[in-house]
Parts: C-alpha cells; sequence; structure tokens
C-alpha cells in the first residue's frame, strides 16, 4: 500500500490534446438548431417548457458558462429515459457532438461568429470532414422512423447514394430543383458546401 | 484522491489492530479450534474484466486469453461480431499466497500493462473468524501506439501513461454467493479533451452466483463518477457465465465494455448498453503450477 500511495502522489500530472477554439455559430448551432427544434418542441414559435433552440440567447438560458456538468443543457443531452434530449424515439446525440457542447460550455458558452476557417479541400476525408457536417446539420431530422422526407441520412450507403443523385448538393446549395436544406436555417457556410461538393466529385468514397 | 487512500489505510489499520488483540486474547489457549481461509470466493482471480478478491496459489503462472468481439448487432454478416476481434495476452504469478504480480499486453492502443496485487486480509472461518477480505492492487498502463496524440504532440512515456489503484473489499457469503465492493481511482496523465478528467473515481461491484460444481454467473459493473460523457448506462458492465474444466476457466461474457485492462474498460468511450451497444468476449484461464 505504501508503494501504492507513493505512486498514486507521484503521478499527479494533468495534462490533455490541445484543441481547436469552438465557433458557436459553425459549431453548435447547427447542432441545436437540427435537433432541438422540431415542430412541438423547442423552437422560436413554441419554446417548449420556456426553452428556445434556435438562437444563442435563448440556448445560453440552459447553460451554466464555464460549469458543463451543473449546466442544465449537458444533463439534458446525457441523461437517460424520461429526461433524455433530444427525447425518443430520436437518438442521442453522439459522443463528439456532446463533448463538442461540453467544450463550448467550458470555454465560456460565448457567442461567437465569423470564425476564420482556413477551408483545405484538397483531400477530403469522408470521416473527418463530410460526416460531421451531416451529423450536425442533417442527421437530426433525417433519421428515425420514418425519417423526415424518407430520407435517411444514417449511414454510409444511403448518403453516398443521395450525394450521387445529386440531391444533396442541390438542396444545401438552395438550387431551385430540390427543396432548400438545412430546412428554415441559413445556408451552411461555404467551406462546407465546397467540402462536401469536392468529396462528391471525387466519387463520394468511404474514406 | 487523498481521502481515499486514507480511508482504506485508516480501515487496514483498524481491522488489523482488532486481528492482534484477539490473537493476544487467544496466546495460551490450549486445543484451539482451527481457523480457516474461505476460499474460491471466486473462481479466478478476475471476476470478468475487474480484479477479483481471489489470488494465485504461490507458485502458480495463470496464462490468461481475452477476447473481445464486435457488436453484436451488427448482424450475420460480421457474424454477429465475430469478425472483429481485440485481444489481450498476460501472465500473473504468486508470488506468495498473498502477492501476486502480472503484466499483459492488449492490441486495442498496443497497450501494455502491469500489476501488484497484495492481499491485506483474508477472510477466514473458524475460532479468528474474520468477515471479509481486504486486497490492493495498484497497476499501471502504457499505450504503445506509434504517434499516438498526432504527428505534433510528442508522445513521451508520461503522456502514454495512466495509472490505477484499487482496494477490493470481498466476501463470500455461502457456498454459493460472494461479492465484492472495489473504490477505485483511475488517473491517465493525458487526456483526448478538455472535458475529459484527468482522474477518475469509480466503485466496482462483482458478484458470482454458483450454480453447479463447475458452472457459476458472474456480473461485472463499475460506477465511475466523473465519466464524460456522464450517462450511466455507457459505464463498463458485463455479464457472464465461468465454466471450470479440470485446469481451464472459460468465461464467457456479453459486455458494453471494449477494453481489457482497468484504464481501458474505466475510462474509454464504450457504447451504451441501452442502445445495443454490447458484444461478446471470453476469458480463457490457464494455470500452470510451475514452483512448489
Amino acid at each position: 500500500m505504501l508503494v501504492g500511495s507513493f505512486i498514486a502522489f507521484e503521478s499527479c500530472q494533468k495534462e490533455s490534446l490541445p484543441e481547436e477554439p469552438i465557433c458557436f455559430q459553425t459549431d453548435i448551432l447547427p447542432i441545436m438548431v437540427s435537433n432541438c427544434t422540431f415542430s412541438g418542441c423547442h423552437n422560436a414559435a413554441e419554446k417548449k417548457a420556456g426553452y428556445d433552440m434556435s438562437n444563442y440567447d435563448g440556448i445560453l438560458t440552459s447553460v451554466n458558462p464555464g460549469k458543463f456538468a451543473s449546466s442544465k443543457l449537458y444533463k439534458s443531452i446525457t441523461a437517460i429515459g424520461g429526461a433524455q434530449m433530444p427525447q425518443s424515439p430520436r437518438k442521442r446525440l453522439n459522443d463528439s457532438q456532446i463533448e463538442l457542447i461540453a467544450r463550448w460550455i467550458k470555454s465560456g458558452a460565448e457567442n461567437t461568429m465569423n470564425c476564420v476557417t482556413n477551408c483545405d479541400t484538397t483531400n477530403v476525408s469522408y470521416v473527418n470532414d463530410v460526416l460531421p457536417i451531416i451529423n450536425s446539420n442533417c442527421v437530426g431530422c433525417h433519421s428515425g422512423t420514418p425519417p423526415l422526407g424518407d430520407i435517411d441520412y444514417t449511414t454510409y450507403q444511403n448518403i453516398r447514394s443521395g450525394a450521387l443523385q445529386g440531391k444533396l448538393l442541390a438542396s444545401i446549395q438552395h438550387a431551385s430543383s430540390a427543396s432548400a436544406m438545412p430546412k428554415s436555417s441559413p445556408k451552411l457556410p461555404d467551406c462546407q458546401i465546397n467540402t462536401i461538393e469536392r468529396w462528391i466529385k471525387n466519387g463520394a468514397p468511404n474514406n | 484522491m487523498k481521502k481515499l487512500l486514507f480511508t482504506s489505510t485508516l480501515v487496514w489499520l483498524v481491522a488489523f489492530c482488532a486481528i492482534a488483540q484477539e490473537g493476544g486474547m487467544l496466546d495460551g489457549l490450549e486445543d484451539a479450534p482451527e481457523t480457516e481461509k474461505v476460499i474460491s470466493a471466486f473462481k479466478s482471480p478476475r471476476v470478468i474484466n475487474q480484479h477479483s478478491m481471489e489470488m494465485l496459489h504461490k507458485g502458480a503462472l495463470d496464462f490468461r486469453i481475452l477476447h473481445r468481439f464486435g457488436r453484436i448487432d451488427r448482424g450475420l454478416y460480421d457474424l454477429f461480431g465475430l469478425d472483429q476481434a481485440s485481444m489481450r495476452m498476460s501472465f500473473d504469478y504468486g508470488i506468495s499466497q498473498d502477492f501476486t504480480v502480472g503484466v499483459g499486453r492488449s492490441t486495442r492502443n498496443k497497450e501494455v500493462d502491469g500489476f501488484v496485487k497484495y492481499r491485506f486480509l483474508s477472510q477466514t472461518k473458524g475460532t479468528k473468524s474474520f468477515p471479509f477480505s481486504l486486497v490492493w492492487v495498484s497497476g499501471i498502463t502504457v499505450n504503445g501506439v506509434k504517434d499516438p496524440f498526432g504527428p505534433d504532440i510528442d508522445a513521451t512515456i508520461s503522456r502514454r501513461t495512466a495509472y490505477y489503484h484499487q482496494a477490493i473489499f470481498g466476501r463470500k457469503f455461502n457456498d454459493n454467493f460472494s461479492l465484492q465492493l472495489t473504490p477505485t481511482i483511475v488517473h491517465r496523465n493525458l487526456t483526448t479533451s478538455s472535458v475529459n478528467a484527468n482522474t477518475l473515481y469509480g466503485l466496482g461491484f462483482g458478484a458470482r452466483y454458483k450454480v453447479s460444481k463447475r458452472v457459476a454467473l458472474v456480473i461485472d459493473y463499475v460506477h465511475a463518477f466523473n465519466r464524460f460523457p456522464a450517462t450511466i448506462t455507457n459505464n463498463p458492465l458485463s455479464i457472464g457465465v465461468d465454466i471450470e474444466t479440470g485446469g481451464h476457466v472459460f468465461q464467457l461474457h456479453i459486455s458494453n465494455a471494449l477494453g481489457m485492462n482497468e484504464r481501458s474498460f474505466i475510462a474509454d468511450s464504450n457504447a451504451s448498453w441501452l442502445d445495443g451497444g454490447i458484444q461478446l468476449g471470453f476469458n480463457l484461464s490457464r494455470v500452470f503450477q510451475i514452483r512448489e
């Protein structure tokens, strides 16, 4: 036990990997809008339970800046059973989305916008670049049974076929041939649209 | 952490004093009935993932091969996860009846781990009966992947390293049922995200119910108090069957935990067992008596 205590006391190095700053407008808001503002839920018109998750001020009412573990928002997205948000049968957010939200709260929950991103589309990866955009912006509605518009974007096969048919790009570019997506939200940032466009031109590979 | 260590030290000291006193009272008594150690609380020195209160015999070498497969819900195409296997191989050795050391290596993270395990108190029956066993385990894990943190972060030994310490309080209630509680701390020198705490506090539960001479049901759960994300269903829970076949113990189980060392199964992002995130796994243990 003495050896154990010694190791325990000698081992208190604390470090975490360096992280990119989080941009509220491009990283957090799309997750909230696509997962919380369904009809009958936390949108600007209905404000279920008093929460409007469609804008910064509304989201901030569920946040204790600097302390994610005691924030209502974090508790809800990590709860199970009846308290879980988004409510069943919708799926809970994935771990990387939960992590983004927790990091945003921990870093002060600021309304960062017009963030500078270096948009490099030379080596676009499905897993690292395209999928996070789809997960944050589309999967909230295009999942479950039945998914909205009968389009289910929870699998690579379905995303690939939507991409190769041209529906995916047309909808996010707000072209007239498809309904504009994400629904009742501003267009995705140019960088994200360019990333998806480049990936489709590459043949929508699973890379 | 200090509090935990202090508490366990205190428990140990109090218990030690109690025994010493009892011993004093019995000195000089003749024909004292014998005191027997309670043995075989678990079939193996591991419940499923966690260390159990059981120790190896002196001179015994336990060669263990552990497999964890992919998610069962992958369906027939992946043969319910059996197409993806990750494994850990380990050698544990009993230096004395109360002291075991071990080393192992997992394919996940190419992680090497080592531990020392010491039994401070044994559950006994007879004259000097004592109600529970207390076993201390301290271990270390080292990530062996090349550039595990990307090309820009210097992967020093310290950053690759994590530690765990635990006190196992275990009791065999009767021939069939044994239960243990295991306060545990896991410290990682480096975490992948700032919202992931370096030091995790957990309470392990392990139980065995013997169904027949050779077969027992086991359950193994660690409640981690400050895991990220803090959802109870992502804590490692395993339920299994121990089958003893002359010299081998075969532990077959289902679990949501991917890892096979304490850092990995307590701290890594396990799937949720409400969400179908479970996989099959087995532990195979072969004990060789290499010294008398």
